[in-house]
């Protein structure tokens, strides 16, 4: 008495088709054994397959049964195999009710009444079903939406262990989940966040404007309550918006982590993680001892806001140096090495002093200069380079927020952005870059040329303000990204000027 | 460096920070301070508190007095006892001028009429910006400033000196060894590397002890024809600096500040009082009547400005604002303000301080 019925497993983010193999002798001890390498949760299926059988008006096989799972020498985790080990089951017994069972990918966890719940990675596990040729995939409802993009699979959403086998004996079929275009998705995507809402702070919204379009990461300095966290929340609604590899990559992690919750669809907005300053290292790169994404992971093609910067563990800070140059997170263990993609702007929040109040028009600071140099040399010199971008809020008034009129929306800027950025796609084709951020020593004195005038201004900077030769050189990638916008073909004065008040922080507060 | 058995017990009693009042009680009893020297120890000899006694106790040889002066010449710091031709007569007139001073550096100071500036050690960028041109004009006029070598005010005060290549005196609150803050090495190193002098009452490697400070004030007041307050709260270092100045008989000025911050009410306080008000190095050598020191000043080159950026230095004439502010009060977009705001700041027309708020610096640095 033998069944076989495909699951999958997950590896990182990446799925791994596994053959449920079901043998029931009769003779022998009565015994229900699961091999192949399963972990506690795997472990724990057959008590819950169990119940689930016999709940659902099913018999459990009588005799020594053996569950397989193939790849046998490949660590399962997770409890997503419920309902093909129960299936198997079921038709290790009663073959002859069961039609061909290797064509559809079975996926969910049981409960004790042989309800399905939702499972992590469905996602990526419908992506592997279809690159295999698996024909259909069975798997909880609430797991339906976010595969509804996958060509080249039937997707039938199920809620009872039941339900999925009626469906495979032919007695009453499962209704497919309709399959969805990515572009549908996108044009009912509205911005959470948007930029009218943000009153006052021009400079920052500049700011934010130009990290946009040139991918560059920013730092905004200001007194608590100045709209740092508002303003960064606007960003994803400023970048462009995700191609549908970006949303897949993205949606991948979030679904293989468990972050998506029930019934979500295709991720069409950038991520925004704005993960609390005491985060642990592994929650930041990614780790664990399932080696799980971190923070930096699910911020993949989206944005990473690291509010009250100096509070984060320094190492912390100091191992996200990594992911933000290379793109991915290789995360290696005796067994495995997994790599998580990490491709995300790096966004900072931070008070100008431990108190707060440093600029503040309402109130004293009254922190001494040790304490102030203390707070601030909690960042790191490399970590700084990393960031293009350092803007000081402004001091806002009451009078401000009250009476300043409507403020030009995302939408507007975002066509900007979107301007700036195909032009830079023109400018690096083939060359590797795809925005002024990436540009390296090579890469700004070929493409950051300026007028003389520009040459000029830029020059008389460097003695006024003392600028090191990298700054140098980030002023130049930034003066870039506001020639972008700007379409000018060659780095114009007034593109230095402007660039320079994105640098002040590093020139008042570090050197 | 050879010194009178005089001068190695005055060495002997300032090693151990006898107090220039304490030693004017003793040499009442005493004729003199080698019978102290010789008295000390004995059952009907001088009293002193038992640290101080022990200190004494250890140096009360004629080879550690020896070894005391070979460290004082391997750090290259010199003795000025009060007795000495050298001797400012301006402290000598206070109240108890110290008996032994030590210093580093030129003590030609001394000779240069002085004015004192003193204030917080968080200054607003406004008092830190008066401290820094009120003395680097002072320093051309060749007047040397003399301050406390604090943070904030203080440090402003030598820095302007030192870019200006003036004279400047900072009196320390602790040995010359151990100056604090301890940030200010470097200040100190110009300082007495170059044409400055550096003072302490303080044995070579004293403390920076809090009740020296308030006790180092009177030196700096002492030392000065007049004692400008710029910065600080009512009770500050700053006012008590003020007060010994009036005790000493010495002027006393001060420069206005923006009612309602807490940098102004000391200020304001003496203003009330009776101090004179200055705006300018000019007001001051006026009032001390050093006149004949200012120098013409030189006229500053005109930095030719669009009419944009007229416009915004015009709304900074009034006060500081935020870009944001400027967009709307001038009436221009914010992107032709953060424009000519950059390249204002790089010609130097306008700075920036914490809060992202513009002003007009009082005076341009070359």
């Amino acid at each position: 008495m033998l069944a076989r019925t495909y699951a999958c497993a997950l590896n990182g983010v990446s799925g791994i088709p596994v053959e449920v193999e079901t043998f029931v002798s009769p003779q022998g001890m009565v015994a229900f054994d699961i091999v192949g390498l399963p972990s506690a949760a795997v472990k724990e299926s057959r008590d819950r397959v169990r119940a689930a059988i016999s709940v659902s008006g099913y018999q459990f096989p009588f005799g020594h049964v053996t569950v397989n799972l193939a790849p046998a020498d490949i660590r399962k985790e997770g409890t997503s195999f419920d309902l093909a080990i129960a299936v198997s089951l079921i038709a290790a017994k009663q073959k002859e009710l069961f039609g061909s069972l290797t064509d559809t990918m079975l996926l969910g966890e049981l409960s004790l009444q042989g309800k399905l719940m939702p499972v992590r990675g469905a996602l990526s596990m419908a992506i592997t079903a279809a690159e295999h040729g698996i024909k259909s995939i069975i798997l909880p409802k609430q797991n339906a939406m976010e595969c509804e993009c996958i060509d080249n699979i039937h997707i039938y959403p199920a809620e009872t262990l039941s339900q999925v086998c009626d469906h495979l004996t032919g007695k009453e079929a499962l209704h497919e989940h309709p399959h969805a275009a990515f572009e549908q998705l996108q044009a009912s995507t509205a911005a959470s966040n948007d930029l009218k809402h943000v009153k006052g702070q021009g400079i920052a919204r500049k700011a934010l404007e130009v990290a946009a379009a040139g991918g560059h990461n920013m730092m905004m300095v200001g007194i608590p309550g100045s709209g740092k966290t508002m303003l960064a929340r606007c960003l994803p609604g400023i970048l462009p918006p995700l191609t549908y590899e970006e949303a897949l990559e993205t949606t991948l992690i979030h679904s293989a982590s468990g972050e998506l919750g029930a019934n979500q669809r295709l991720m069409t907005e950038r991520p925004f993680r704005s993960p609390h300053h005491n985060v642990s290292m592994p929650a930041m790169i990614g780790g664990g001892n399932r080696a799980k994404p971190g923070e930096v992971s699910l911020a993949h093609n989206g944005v990473l806001f690291l509010d009250e910067l100096p509070e984060f563990q320094r190492q912390t800070l100091e191992a996200l140096r990594q992911p933000l140059e290379d793109g991915f997170v290789n995360i290696t263990r005796v067994n495995e090495q997994h790599r998580y993609q990490s491709h995300c702007m790096l966004v900072a929040g931070m008070n100008p002093c431990p108190c707060g109040n440093l600029g503040s028009r309402l109130k004293q600071c009254t922190c001494s200069p040790n304490e102030i140099k203390r707070y601030l040399g909690r960042i790191s010199g490399p970590l700084l380079d990393r960031i293009d971008i350092q803007v000081e809020m402004d001091a806002v008034s009451i009078d401000e927020i009250e009476n300043s009129q409507e403020q030009e929306d995302s939408q507007t800027v975002r066509e900007r952005v979107l301007a700036a950025r195909k032009l830079q796609q023109k400018r690096y084709a083939s060359l590797g870059y795809y925005c002024n951020a990436q540009l390296d020593q090579v890469g700004i004195e070929r493409f950051c040329q300026m007028t003389p005038d520009a040459r000029q201004l830029l020059h008389q900077a460097v003695e006024r303000f003392h600028i090191s030769m990298r700054t140098y050189g980030r002023i130049r990638k930034v003066a870039r990204t506001i020639a972008d916008l700007a379409g000018h073909q060659l780095i114009e004065a007034a593109d230095i000027a402007q660039a320079i008040q994105f640098r002040n922080v590093d020139g008042r507060y570090w050197r | 460096m050879l010194l009178t058995a005089e001068k190695k017990c005055f060495l002997w009693l300032s090693n151990a920070e006898v107090s220039p009042g304490h030693l004017q009680k003793l040499l009442e009893n005493y004729r003199s301070v080698e019978e102290i020297w010789e008295q000390f120890d004995k059952t009907s000899g001088p009293a002193f508190t038992p640290a101080t006694h022990q200190i004494l106790k250890a140096t009360h040889t004629h080879s550690a007095i020896d070894e005391l002066i070979e460290k004082l010449e391997h750090k290259n710091v010199n003795l000025l006892f009060q007795n000495d031709a050298d001797y400012p007569a301006l402290l000598n007139n206070i109240q108890d001028p110290p008996y032994l001073l030590y210093y580093a550096g030129r003590l030609s100071c001394l000779q240069l009429p002085s004015v004192a500036l003193v204030g917080t050690r968080t200054p607003s960028h406004y008092g830190a910006e008066m401290a820094s041109v009120i003395a680097r004009d002072l320093a051309n006029a060749g007047i040397c400033v003399i301050s406390g070598l604090a943070r904030g005010i203080d440090a402003a005060a030598h820095q302007a000196v030192l870019e200006a290549g003036g004279h400047t005196i900072g009196i320390l609150g602790s040995g010359i060894n151990v100056p604090y803050p301890p940030e200010h090495r470097n200040m100190l190193r110009k300082i007495a590397g170059g044409i400055g002098l550096i003072l302490s009452e303080y044995p070579l490697n004293a403390a920076p002890v809090s009740y020296h400070f308030p006790h180092r004030n009177r030196l700096i007041s002492g030392l000065s024809m007049g004692t400008v307050f710029i910065e600080g709260k009512i009770q500050s270092g700053g006012m008590h600096t003020v007060h010994s100045a009036l005790m000493q008989g010495r002027e006393v000025f001060a420069i206005p500040g923006k009612v309602g911050t807490t940098g102004s009410e000391g200020p304001h306080a003496i203003l009330r009082e009776g101090a004179r008000i200055i705006t300018s190095a000019q007001d001051l050598l006026d009032d001390l009547g050093l006149a004949e020191h200012a120098k013409k000043e030189k006229k500053s080159k005109r930095v030719k400005l669009t009419s944009t950026q007229q416009k915004i230095v015009s709304q900074l004439r009034i006060q500081e604002l935020t870009p944001q502010e400027i967009a709307e009060t001038a009436q221009l977009p914010m992107e032709d303000v953060i424009t000519e705001l950059g390249t204002l700041e790089i010609m130097g027309v306008v700075a920036r301080e914490a809060g992202n708020r513009f002003h007009l610096p009082l005076a341009a640095k070359e």
